[in-house]
Order: C-alpha cells, then sequence, then structure tokens
C-alpha cells in the first residue's frame, strides 16, 4: 500500500495541449524522442475510482451548455456533472459518487473544489459509450480540471475519443463484466499506461487495447498541431494540384 | 415498416456487438490497401469523399491527413482554439475557407428600445466579442447579428451555397453532420482540432467503417424526414452507428427535398455516428444554383459533371447495411433522456429496466401513452427542423387555431433569411395570430445558453435534436418531435397528433 501512495504522487500528471514544447514526429516515427523522463507523458495513474454505474453518459451532463461561455480551457472543474452534483438549493448532493460525506459533511472530491481533506479521486469507473452527445471538448477540459485523469468504460463516444486524447484524458476500455469487478471491489486502483493493464487489489489484472497513435501520443505527451505544421509542405502541394486538377474529385 | 422491425432490430443487435470491435480494427484502417490510389476496387461515396482529400496516407499507427474544403466556426468553441494558435505565433491559414456566425449565445428577442442586444450575461457577450475579434484579427467573413446572412451555422451553410457536394467540412459542433446532405463529408470536432484546421486546414483522422441505410416507402401526410430518423434512430440506439460513417440511401431519401435530406443528416451524431452522407443528384444541384457562393455558369455545369460521380459504386460493399420501410411510419416522439428512446406517437410507453432512471426524470411510467401529456412550451427551431419547410408544415396545422392556454409557443426561424422568407409568406402572421412567439434566428432553446430556457419540470415538445435530462434547462424535460406534432401539441396543450386535428383531416398538402 505504502508503494501505491508514493506512485500516487508522482506520475500522474495531466497534458494540456496548447503551449507546451514538444518533440514532433515523422510518418516513420524515427525522429521521435520518448519526453516521458521530463514528466510531460502520463505512463500510470493510481487512485481509488468514482463510480457512475450509468451507460450513455453524455455531455451535457459532465458539462451543461450554460458553461460554455468561458473563452478558457481552464475552471471547468467547478462546472463538472454540475447537474448531479449539485442540488436544486445549490447545495452538494450528498448522493453524488463526486461528493463524500465526512463527519456529517458533504464535500466534493474534486481538486478544483480545493479540497485537500478528501482523498483525491482521479480514475472515472462508468457504464457503456460514455460521452455522447455534443462534440464539446469542455468535457474533457472539466473532467480534467476536477481531477480525473482516466475514464474507465466499455465504450467511448466518437469525438468524446478524440478530444479526451488531446488533453491527455487517459481512456480505458474493459468489458461491461470487469467493470462491474471493479465497481465493486473498492479498492485502489492502478492504470499502467505504458503495459496497458489494470490492476486492483490482489486478485484483478486485466489487458486493455488502446489505438497505437493514441498510445504514443499519451505517453510521450506528442500535440498532433506540431505534426500537422510538419506536413505544410505537402498541404501546400495538394492545395496547388487540387487547384490545376479540378477533374479529380 | 413495421414487418421490417425485425430485420432492423437483428441488424442492430449485430451492430452493437460489432462497434465493440471497432477500437482494435480501426487501426488496420489507415494501413489498408483499399486507400491507395489506382486500386479498382468497388468504392462507396465515403472511400471517393476519403481518398480525394487525402494529402498524407496514414501508415503504421499514423493516421492520414485530411484537407478540409469548409471550415465553419461560432462564438462557442472557438475562442480557446484562436488563443491556442496566437500564442503559438501562428496565423490562420485559409482564411478564405472559413466562415463564422453567431448562433449559440445569441438572444432571440431582438433589439431592446435602446439599441442594444439582451445578451444573457457578460461572458456570453465576450464571447461574441472575442470571436468577433478573432475573425477579424485573421480575415475571416463573420455573419454577425447586424448581418442579413446570419443564421444557425447549418442552416446558413447550404443556404449560402457555401456547401457543395464533394467538399470535406468541419465545424466545432457535433450537427455538422448536416452538411453531409449534400454529398459532402462533414463531422464535428473539438476546440482542439478547430486549431488544428485553423492552422493547417487539415486534420489527423483515422478512417470509420461504413454503414448504409436503405430507406424506401412513400413517407405517409402528416408523418416527416424527422419522424424517419427518430424512428432509425429509436432501432440502433445512441451508440448504434458508433465508429460508422453512414449512407442513407433508397427511393425515399431520392424523393426528399434538401430541407428533409439535412434534418436526416444532421441527426446521425445522436446514433453515436461519424457522419451522414447522402448522393448528390437534381434535387441537390438544383438547390445550389444561384446561391451566393455557388458557382455559376459554365464552371457550374463543369462541377455538376463532376458532382454526378459521388456515387457508391454499384458493388460497393458496407461494413453494415440496414434496410427500412417507411409506408406505414407514424409520427414519432421520445419518451425518455436520450434520442434513442424513441416510439410511435400511439403507442404505449415500453417497460424496460434500462429506462427506469430516464422515466423517473421524465416522469413518465411504462405501460401509459405519451399523448395527452400536458405541455409546457412548444419550440419550432434548432438546426434539425427551423427551414422553410419545416416552418410551413407547422403553419399549415397551426393556421387559424389558437395556442392552447397556458403555453408558450415559441418559433425560431433557423436564419435571417428563413425569417425574411416566412415573412414574405406571411407565416410570421399565422404564428403570431395563434398566439405563438416569432422570433430572431439562433440555436435558442434547443441548448438553452441563450436566456430562452425552460424552467425546472416543466415539458418541452421540440423540434430539436436531444432530449437529454436538463438540456432545455436545469430540471426541465424535453420530448422529440417534428414541426408537423410540435404545432399541433401547442393547439391541444399536450401531447397531440396532427392526424385527428378534424380541420386538417381530407386537407390536402
Amino acid at each position: 500500500m505504502t508503494t501505491l501512495k508514493n506512485e500516487q504522487k508522482s506520475e500522474a500528471r495531466s497534458i494540456a495541449s496548447e503551449g507546451r514544447e514538444v518533440r514532433s514526429i515523422t510518418s516513420e516515427g524515427s525522429e521521435a524522442r520518448s519526453i516521458a523522463s521530463e514528466g510531460r507523458g502520463v505512463r500510470s495513474i493510481v487512485s481509488e475510482g468514482i463510480v457512475l454505474p450509468l451507460d450513455n453518459v453524455d455531455t451535457d451532463q459532465i458539462i451543461p451548455a450554460r458553461f460554455l461561455t468561458t473563452v478558457s480551457r481552464e475552471g471547468l472543474g467547478k462546472a463538472l456533472f454540475y447537474d448531479w452534483r449539485y442540488e436544486e438549493n445549490g447545495e452538494l448532493n450528498p448522493n453524488s459518487p463526486f461528493n463524500s460525506i465526512a463527519s456529517d459533511k458533504t464535500s466534493p472530491v474534486g481538486a478544483s473544489a480545493g479540497n485537500s481533506k478528501a482523498p483525491q479521486k482521479s480514475i472515472l469507473i462508468t457504464g457503456d459509450n460514455f460521452g455522447c452527445g455534443s462534440s464539446r471538448e469542455h468535457a474533457s477540459w472539466a473532467l480534467l480540471d476536477f481531477g480525473i485523469r482516466a475514464v474507465i468504460s466499455s465504450r467511448f463516444a466518437d469525438i468524446f475519443r478524440s478530444n479526451a486524447q488531446k488533453n491527455g484524458l487517459v481512456l480505458v476500455e474493459l468489458s461491461p463484466e470487469d467493470i462491474n469487478v471493479l465497481s465493486s471491489l473498492g479498492l485502489p486502483i492502478q492504470i499502467n499506461v505504458e503495459s496497458m493493464t489494470v490492476q486492483c487489489g490482489e486478485g484483478f489484472v486485466r489487458n486493455f487495447v488502446m489505438d497505437e497513435f493514441d498510445h504514443y501520443k499519451i505517453l510521450n505527451g506528442v500535440d498532433e498541431l506540431d505534426y500537422l505544421l510538419e506536413c505544410r509542405g505537402e498541404i501546400s502541394d495538394y492545395e496547388n494540384k487540387k487547384t490545376i486538377d479540378r477533374d479529380n474529385i | 415498416m413495421i414487418s421490417d422491425s425485425r430485420n432492423m432490430i437483428s441488424s442492430s443487435s449485430n451492430m452493437i456487438s460489432n462497434s465493440n470491435n471497432v477500437v482494435s480494427s480501426s487501426n488496420k484502417d489507415s494501413s489498408e490497401s483499399t486507400e491507395k490510389p489506382g486500386d479498382h476496387s468497388p468504392l462507396t461515396l465515403y472511400d471517393k469523399l476519403w481518398q480525394s482529400h487525402l494529402v498524407r496516407l496514414g501508415s503504421g499507427m499514423m493516421p492520414s491527413v485530411l484537407y478540409i474544403d469548409l471550415h465553419l466556426i461560432h462564438e462557442v468553441t472557438s475562442p480557446q482554439a484562436f488563443a491556442q494558435i496566437k500564442g503559438r505565433g501562428l496565423k490562420v491559414a485559409r482564411p478564405d475557407r472559413t466562415f463564422a456566425t453567431m448562433d449559440h449565445s445569441i438572444p432571440t428577442t431582438g433589439r431592446l428600445a435602446d439599441g442594444t442586444l439582451p445578451v444573457i450575461d457578460s461572458s456570453a457577450a465576450m464571447q461574441l466579442d472575442q470571436l468577433a475579434r478573432n475573425c477579424k484579427e485573421n480575415g475571416i467573413q463573420l455573419f454577425d447579428i447586424t448581418s442579413t446572412k446570419q443564421g444557425i451555422v447549418h442552416v446558413i451553410g447550404p443556404e449560402l451555397g457555401l456547401t457543395q457536394p464533394g467538399m470535406t467540412i468541419v465545424c466545432g459542433d457535433s450537427h455538422s453532420s448536416t452538411h453531409g446532405a449534400f454529398g459532402s463529408l462533414a463531422f464535428g470536432i473539438g476546440t482542439s482540432e478547430v486549431a488544428h484546421v485553423l492552422a493547417t486546414q487539415c486534420l489527423l483522422q483515422k478512417k470509420s467503417k461504413s454503414m448504409r441505410i436503405n430507406i424506401d416507402g412513400i413517407i405517409p401526410k402528416f408523418v416527416s424526414a424527422k419522424d424517419v430518423i427518430l424512428y432509425v434512430i429509436s432501432k440502433l440506439g445512441v451508440g448504434g452507428a458508433t465508429g460508422h460513417v453512414i449512407e442513407y440511401a433508397g427511393s425515399t431519401v431520392r424523393a426528399m427535398s434538401m430541407d428533409e435530406r439535412m434534418t436526416l443528416c444532421n441527426m446521425s451524431i445522436e446514433a453515436g455516428a461519424r457522419a451522414g452522407i447522402i448522393a448528390p443528384d437534381d434535387t441537390t444541384f438544383l438547390y445550389i444554383a444561384g446561391r451566393e457562393f455557388a458557382p455559376t455558369g459554365q464552371e457550374f455545369d463543369r462541377s455538376v459533371e463532376i458532382w454526378r460521380r459521388l456515387v457508391s459504386d454499384s458493388d460497393a460493399v458496407f461494413d453494415m447495411e440496414i434496410d427500412v420501410d417507411v409506408s406505414n411510419l407514424t409520427p414519432m416522439v421520445t419518451y425518455g433522456t436520450n434520442p434513442g428512446m424513441g416510439m410511435q406517437i400511439e403507442e404505449a410507453i415500453p417497460y424496460d429496466a434500462g429506462i427506469s432512471q430516464a422515466l423517473e426524470y421524465m416522469k413518465f411510467q411504462s405501460g401509459d401513452k405519451i399523448l395527452g401529456a400536458k405541455i409546457d412550451i412548444a419550440f419550432l427551431g434548432s438546426c434539425t427542423n427551423s427551414r422553410l419547410s419545416d416552418l410551413q408544415a407547422a403553419a399549415e396545422v397551426i393556421q387559424g387555431q389558437k395556442v392552447a392556454a397556458g403555453v408558450k409557443f415559441i418559433v425560431v426561424p433557423g436564419s435571417k433569411r428563413v425569417k425574411s422568407e416566412a415573412e414574405a409568406l406571411g407565416l410570421d402572421k399565422i404564428f403570431i395570430e395563434a398566439g405563438a412567439e416569432w422570433r430572431e434566428p439562433g440555436c435558442s432553446m434547443c441548448l438553452a445558453m441563450n436566456g430562452d430556457t425552460a424552467n425546472r419540470g416543466q415539458l418541452v415538445i421540440s423540434t430539436s435534436n436531444r432530449n437529454f435530462e436538463g438540456r432545455q434547462g436545469a430540471g426541465s424535460r424535453t420530448v422529440l418531435a417534428s414541426p408537423i406534432t410540435v404545432a399541433a401539441s401547442a393547439i391541444a396543450g399536450s401531447i397531440a397528433d396532427a392526424r385527428y386535428i378534424p380541420e386538417l383531416m381530407g386537407a390536402s398538402r
């Protein structure tokens, strides 16, 4: 248990996709250098899980539209699952898995609430088709700002998946049966991104599959924009070709 | 249609088991040889659109680089993207391929007496300002609140002739799928991807799987494209098309107007699809002809020749194929908290453990009919159904009738142009005389960001595309339906079936 706590402190970091110096990569990956040693990639995440046992959790729940009037990517953790975490009268909902109860007082478990007393839970375990609905990337920003570093589900919606891995939010797919087991164990979970395994307690070890490029990006903190900028010559060629060669659809 | 529903159901269970494999199999797509130029295997329309926009073909683990012909932007998902590229000292690569509008957070209630716009709060105002500033700095054409071309982004793109067959089109909005109605590859993207497109006019993309939905049969009277797509989604489920691009085909689709095709493609995302595409034809070319950004004269003729080739090869193979017969379709409504929870309007709400939380939220019960449920608000608008033909269909129902006491009926045209065309036809007077509110264009109550909000507990019947918990206001309840059903319900004061309004019986459409 002591070992786990040490890992918990050191490795779990999220990546913002803007303003970071990252190494660029060629299509063969030959010039790719790992910058994980600089602490920018995500290697492993250790935490107890927040269990949200619902299928089809949509991005309107993750972050309601009225919070989308921001011009920033920061500070959205306060609005995460707002209408499920707070009651009508503005008080924290004691029944929400995002809130913890200690000494009869309900407090949020998120970093953004500045709550150093409640244990940080950075893994969300949830049902099928997480993140469906609107394309708002604000959903990933809100999760990360709240303190969540990984989401475990049986399936992620396409646009949400794409947004998450541009922000270093780790997405893990396990079978619905495994998710049920994990949800009920109530023990700290270790997600090893490098080896693509999930461990929990003594008996639970599972492998998960990740798209190779997503895996590479999350381990190395790669920014897709750098790669695209490297293609500018080819993009220009394409544009010239299209102007001349109208008959080619 | 009902006889085919077994096909639908068994197909959809296959689909659900297939889509679980998407993560592992999508890896293969980028390195498969079917993408190489010169390959003569039969191609789907999606294949053709994909191949013709490859800047760099993906190989190994690398995705492909896809060129984007048209980038539409609005105030909500763009500010952070502009900030991102500015922060890196980058310029917008192709301002001439980028067009902006204000739609999500603008008020629909028009200017106040002193000329100011009642924007809901200072952060929304800042967001709108930011868009204006970003567009000015980067030379991007913005159809702002003073422009006669302003409106909901997925309404004005086609209206202006910006949306054309054969294009790749993106926007930071999931209903970008709407533009696929023109035979384009159009999909929603997140803000980081908006930044990628601004900086390079390209995206990294992995190819999706393909699905074809063949729709046949003549749509019965008082039933519409909205009912068709709600029916399809009720069978597919909200994750049923995840990882797939849908092509809609069949005689019903061929007979549809562009507005109807847009309604179909618009809601593709609600089944989890990456995009929805309809092959262009004369209906498409006629729609585009003469629009502001459409080609003209000889160039138009040449374009049409090229566009005619945008069809799936007759022997093309799809990863999934489904047949739907709509000849017996009746109006559809949703009863739950996602667009897949839909049923025909006369049915009883189903029994299913999986929907118990949804029914609790909606205050509905299994076994009950949804017909007759009292409504508080009727909303006619959104990128799904706010075009002239949608307003006309609703106006025909409501003409000479009155909105029920205690019901608020708000009508939000999809664009300034739709609004003025509707006014030229006197539709505004029909709605106002009936007791409805005639508003300025915008997304409005579809996602209730701008002040057009339903209160906690209120039941809204809506022509929009999402009935998620709290979508139209925290604690509000949404039933999705067609413009005709929404108008009929506004009159009845409860969820109503237009086919049983006596004055409409025997009326020709």
